[in-house]
């Protein structure tokens, strides 16, 4: 298992390395090959346009490792400093976070990314976007209830009866400790971010064609099913190793980095 | 209970009006005027103030909000832009098949889960558990765009049994239920059989076990009870993933629910549609995991204490 999940991972970052650095060839029509099997020409044969499968599937994978990276990234800019300072700060402040993030994940995820790029008009932007407004919740309100342990831990007491400044209290006393479980959870969370934003280039809301995107490719591979399977089915397994493989290095992680967490009963729900 | 009941549903009628404020907040995220929109680009000006102050344009937003909320509670969302007709006549149309789908597939899902979650329990460490807990590993990781064209090439083309889209047959709702229950169903085996062996070792299971009951008896009489509670709870926040991935499961299945009306809308651009079908998956969801926790606390008593 832990082969497969290596050897998934690598191979898709080694997919984005390969995408920046050498062009491939994604818009290579071949007119005398459309929805050709899998052979000897190509490794994963032709889609609908006589397009090499193997090359989309691969810059594809790499644009959405670029996207979910980047929304994972912008949500946690956004997520940990809030809860980070609500919960540092308390009152008022701690209150409407608690409302704001109670109002958001009132509403499903998906819903809010459909809704939005539905609104904003498809795209790659606005679905990063989509996707980040409902993605930084979940790192606000795990930093906010690490914190609010971490308050009264007693190297935190320390810093602030000799005077630290806030600020610093919070970057250097509170954070390289929360830096595990956010580790954990944005894994958890890159599982999600994949799974939503090839959903939103299956509903042609994300990823616009003729640029490749996973799931896109499953979109108009669906049409072509009867005739060419293989169009369909390589994305689709492409998906499912990538969504797993996630889910497994996140479900190492927890074992590897999160022993405290099972430690401290998780406080500060209130 | 009454108090509990009352500071629930308070709760949520507020989270009701921000739903609802969102959604009308919504439309003004859309790029350029709305009345550029509706008209198209260079419409005459005189159409346009008019049309404007058809819409209530050009009063203050706090105005246009108010006015919103008193249409909307008279069921009034407006006009398609697309079709001319009004927005909740055209939901109304699509909210039975998108019910079939989801009562499918929810009960699909009760029944995968309940009865493969308590065989895992029954056999833990066995081949049936290992298997059962890997393939509800799978289930939990595939997205129902994926899943729904491999059960089409399995079901109806390689087996031949269902059609493969729309619901011209009484069997035409099994592939996208399946689609639609699948990743609740892993979520839901999972936690009954967590559940279950944890509550297989309670001191009111070795009670009923001394009083001669069977292991067939604890477990559906004594355990399996007491193991669904959490189940519930889960159960009401996965209707939300029930409903949105009703949009996904529509798109595949051509099944004309409001999901595949969510997405003609926005494909249309037919903003007051887009709002409507928003509107109403959102303000579903809440109903739904209010009902839900009052299922609960109507299941254990000790919750209207917690809170």
């Amino acid at each position: 298992m832990k082969y497969l999940l290596t050897a998934t991972l690598g191979g898709w970052i080694l997919a984005a390395l390969a995408t920046w650095l050498l062009p491939l060839p994604v818009d290579a029509i071949d007119l005398q090959r459309i929805l050709d099997p899998p052979g000897s020409s190509a490794l994963l044969g032709y889609d609908e346009l006589g397009r090499p499968i193997s090359a989309r599937l691969l810059a594809g994978a790499a644009t959405s490792l670029a996207v979910c990276l980047l929304v994972v990234t912008l949500s946690m800019l956004i997520g940990v400093p809030l809860g980070v300072a609500s919960a540092l700060l308390g009152g008022v402040w701690d209150r409407a976070l608690i409302f704001l993030t109670d109002t958001v994940m009132s509403f499903p995820g998906i819903l809010l990314a459909i809704a939005l790029t539905g609104m904003l008009g498809p795209g790659l932007v606005n679905a990063t976007i989509a996707l980040t407004i409902s993605g930084w919740v979940g790192f606000a309100r795990l930093a906010r209830a690490q914190t609010l342990t971490l308050r009264h831990a007693t190297h935190v007491q320390a810093a602030r009866a000799l005077g630290c400044p806030p600020v610093h209290l919070a970057l250097r006393h509170v954070l390289p400790l929360l830096l595990s479980s956010l580790a954990v959870q944005a894994s958890c969370e890159l599982a999600g971010v994949i799974i939503a934003e090839s959903t939103l280039a299956f509903l042609g809301l994300g990823i616009q064609p003729p640029a490749p995107s996973l799931g896109g490719m499953v979109l108009v591979g669906a049409r072509y099913m009867l005739v060419a399977p293989h169009v369909v089915l390589s994305p689709v397994l492409v998906l499912l190793l990538l969504v797993l493989s996630v889910n497994l290095l996140g479900d190492l992680l927890r074992d590897h980095l999160d022993v405290r967490q099972r430690l401290s009963a998780p406080a500060g729900t209130n | 209970m009454s108090s509990y009941l009352f500071h629930r549903m308070a709760a949520a009628s507020l989270m009701l009006l921000l739903v609802l404020s969102a959604v009308f907040l919504l439309a003004r995220l859309i790029p350029g005027d709305p009345v550029e929109v509706m008209l198209g680009e260079g419409a005459d000006p005189v159409e346009r103030q008019l049309l404007a102050r058809a819409m209530g344009l050009e009063q203050p937003l706090y105005v246009q909000w108010w006015r919103y909320v008193q249409r909307l509670a008279r069921l009034d969302m407006g006009q398609s832009i697309h079709t001319g007709r009004s927005v909740s006549t055209l939901l109304a149309e699509r909210i039975p098949a998108t019910l079939l789908l989801a009562g499918a597939a929810l009960g699909i899902t009760l029944l995968l889960a309940l009865s493969l979650g308590t065989v895992a329990a029954l056999n833990h460490g066995r081949l049936a558990d290992r298997l059962i807990v890997g393939s509800a590993m799978l289930g939990l990781g595939i997205p129902n765009f994926c899943l729904g064209p491999l059960l089409i090439l399995l079901g109806a083309f390689l087996l031949g049994w269902f059609p493969v889209g729309g619901m011209d047959h009484p069997h035409s709702v099994v592939l996208p239920a399946l689609t639609l229950g699948t990743g609740m169903a892993a979520l839901l085996t999972r936690m009954v059989r967590a559940n279950l062996l944890e509550v297989m070792h309670a001191d009111f299971v070795g009670a009923a076990m001394a009083r001669g009951a069977g292991p067939v008896r604890r477990m559906l009489w004594h355990a399996l009870p007491n193991a669904l509670l959490p189940v519930v709870t889960l159960f009401g926040l996965q209707v939300g993933a029930l409903l949105t991935g009703a949009v996904v499961t529509e798109q595949i299945f051509a099944w004309p629910g409001v999901g595949q009306l969510t997405l003609e809308a926005i494909g249309k651009r037919d903003y007051p549609l887009i709002q409507g079908c928003i509107l109403l998956i959102g303000s579903c969801f809440l109903c739904v995991n209010l009902l839900t926790d009052l299922a609960c606390a109507a299941l254990d008593p000790r919750i209207q204490l917690a809170d």
